[in-house]
């Protein structure tokens, strides 16, 4: 795998220049928690997502570089610069083509506002939104963020809207192409003595054009965590279990393509 | 599960008490005894600093998970990790060791 020296160089760098303070650390790497940096405070996230296995050959990567900060009491923002690069047959319909090389880049700010904590009260909640700039693409992705720590245990659970408008360029034209895309995350996790956790993520995502849900598919596999004082790391592995729309004929249980057969993520993270 | 474990377990699933509890005015006789001239509402704003400040890196543990010395060892640390002024911290300092204190010394005497 040759991406997997890039995505390991790319995390691991950062070690290297760790400062010695707390970092608001994740224990999942797909489901987002209702934590929120304190004023004043700020981190750096690097992302990298690996997703590979469609119904022709197709391999992805993708990284992002997040920037948090928190702006107030209960209140954070991030920028993100983020860049994918892909790789993948150029007769994508049936395959035999030639290696297709393609690379984006765009910037992304989120914020992020709590209304109630996990801990204190009876169930954590926020609300998220996030804006991108793309050359060819912007999005707007809003979700509602649920958490509950009890002892060892951590439970989230996020509800995911996108609006997505792309760009494309067919024979001089240029197309305006929308998608409406639904997630649901879930994750459960258990923290042991010396900062390590262990759980599992799911995750079902659903993509609509035009108001018709065409595709549907749902993701789960295992997260492992770890926090210092300085800083966190976070590595989920998720195939694709089961598509309920679109299935291909390659494989009836599975999407492949519009999903990848399975996506890897791992999060790096330290305070600055 | 050790006794401590499982009284917090119990109270989430009792579900009428917060895990990160609300200062009442008989918690003023323990505070009192360790920082003379201090208020309730001194302890309300530790709850809420702790409560906001202390969670962004992590989850917050109730205040019955440490004893009030190992809370005091605790926040030597956190207090400039978690970017809270001199005053802030006292404030949490005064909220963590009174709820502690109560649990595990059974309240005022």
């Amino acid at each position: 795998m040759k991406t997997l020296p890039r995505i390991l160089l790319f995390s691991l760098f950062s070690i290297l220049i760790t400062g010695t303070s707390l970092s608001n650390e994740r224990r999942f790497s797909y489901t987002y928690e209702t934590s929120v940096l304190p004023p004043g405070a700020r981190e750096l996230e690097l992302w990298n997502t690996e997703r590979a296995g469609r119904s022709f050959f197709y391999r992805r990567l993708e990284q992002r570089a997040e920037f948090e900060f928190g702006v107030a009491n209960n209140l954070m923002s991030a920028f993100y610069l983020n860049t994918t690069w892909s790789l993948k047959d150029s007769n994508e319909g049936v395959g035999g083509g030639s290696k297709e090389y393609s690379s984006s880049v765009s910037i992304s700010n989120e914020w992020k506002y709590k209304l109630s904590d996990r801990v204190a009260d009876p169930l954590g909640f926020a609300l998220y939104g996030e804006g991108t700039v793309g050359l060819d693409e912007y999005e707007l992705e809003g979700k509602l963020l649920f958490d509950k720590e009890v002892n060892d245990f951590l439970l989230a659970l996020n509800v995911v809207g996108e609006q997505e408008w792309e760009y494309e360029i067919d024979n001089g034209d240029v197309l305006l192409e929308t998608e409406f895309k639904t997630e649901i995350d879930f994750g459960i996790s258990y923290r042991f003595k010396n900062n390590l956790s262990i759980g599992a993520e799911a995750v079902q995502k659903n993509v609509s054009v035009d108001g018709t849900l065409l595709h549907s598919a749902f993701f789960a596999g295992p997260v492992v965590a770890y926090a210092s004082e300085s800083w966190w790391t976070t590595l989920t592995v998720l195939p694709q279990i089961k598509s309920f729309t679109n299935a291909t004929t390659l494989n009836k249980q599975l999407d492949l393509d519009e999903f990848e057969k399975v996506q890897i993520r791992l999060l790096f993270s330290f305070h600055l | 599960m050790n006794l401590r474990t499982f009284t917090i377990c119990l109270s989430i699933f009792a579900g009428c008490t917060s895990l990160i509890p609300l200062p009442e005015k008989t918690d003023m006789t323990i505070v009192n005894e360790r920082w003379s001239n201090s208020s309730i509402d001194e302890l309300f704003s530790g709850r809420n600093i702790y409560i906001t400040k202390c969670s962004g890196c992590h989850g917050i543990k109730p205040p019955a998970s440490y004893t009030a010395n190992e809370w005091d060892t605790i926040l030597v640390g956190m207090i400039p990790k978690a970017k809270l002024t001199s005053a802030e911290g006292d404030l949490v300092k005064k909220y963590l060791y009174v709820k502690s204190h109560r649990f595990f010394d059974g309240g005022p005497k």
